[in-house]
């Protein structure tokens, strides 16, 4: 991997961490557990479009485990990791089909598949079939946040598009 | 980039669908609230079972794995009071009520309403 590329992506985890850590701080909107804005992952949004699929997996693994581990909470990263393997897994699928100027509803495909990996962990861990029925919550939760990422990552894609980057 | 329309198309449609999908649900979700029984269980395994509006005023302890749970019944109601898991989450759900169960993942343990004469076959499977 060239220097270059290692610092730009060192510097994307730094500010998807960054983002990662000021969102701890907001308060839950909901009483819901589980559902939150998930503001980090419109630099996974960037990364997907920009980079290489191994590059942009580099960046979402170290920001989950090093998340993690900021946030004091090593046990959700069963569950951000499989979130984030079925959501980045998707989202470069879709890549192909969708192009950058409706990379909301990429970004929409993405939360919907995050919260799937997540209630497949919870079930698994739980052995409780029932809070399934919980997913439709979550689900619902995940289009509208996934919609304000995907759109935040557009402006940030074709803005810097305009500055020739 | 040659924009594929129809694969655009289909994916708007799926969309469409799993939102329209997701609101029934939740609206079922949040509705459904006419059980008395609640279970509590731990790690897959029914560890109690109350008949709430019955109940006395009572506190559980549950341990798991060196982890426990305090559940409250207070007044025909139920809430975990404390925990020592890292999230608080079962703690900040507060009260039992409708179809969302009070779940504590790092302690595997999980307070729902279920159908009164309900064998539950599904935690019955948990390993």
């Amino acid at each position: 991997m060239k220097i270059r590329k290692l610092a730009e992506l060192a510097l994307l985890t730094a500010i998807a961490l960054i983002i990662f850590v000021v969102e701890l701080q907001i308060p839950p909107l909901t009483p819901i557990p589980g559902i939150k804005p998930g503001l980090a992952n419109i630099v996974t949004m960037y990364a997907v479009y920009r980079y290489k699929a191994r590059e942009s997996a580099l960046v979402l693994f170290a920001r989950i485990i090093l998340g993690a581990m900021f946030s004091g909470s090593m046990m959700t990263i069963l569950y951000s990791l499989a979130g984030g393997i079925f959501c980045l897994a998707g989202m470069l699928l879709l890549k192909k089909i969708i192009p950058q100027n409706r990379m909301w509803l990429c970004s929409i495909f993405g939360a919907i598949l995050h919260n799937c990996g997540q209630m497949l962990v919870a079930v698994l861990v739980t052995g409780t079939l029932m809070i399934v029925s919980y997913l439709p919550v979550l689900i619902l939760s995940g289009c509208i946040a996934g919609a304000f990422t995907g759109v935040c990552a557009q402006l940030v894609c074709s803005r810097l598009d305009k500055q020739g980057k | 980039m040659a924009e594929n329309k129809k694969g655009i198309v289909i994916l708007y449609v799926i969309l469409a669908v799993i939102i329209v999908l997701s609101v029934a649900g939740t609206v079922h979700f949040l509705s459904e609230n006419k059980k008395n029984t609640v279970e509590i269980i731990c790690d897959g395994v029914v560890v109690e079972r109350i008949n709430l509006p019955t109940e006395q005023n009572r506190t559980i302890h549950i341990e798991y794995g060196g982890s426990y749970n305090t559940i409250e019944i207070k007044d025909g109601e139920i809430f975990v009071s404390e925990a020592d898991c890292p999230d608080q989450i079962c703690v900040k759900t507060g009260k039992l009520k409708g179809g969302m169960p009070i779940v504590c993942l790092p302690n595997r343990l999980v307070i729902r309403f279920v159908d009164s004469g309900e064998v539950d076959a599904v935690a019955g499977q948990a390993a």
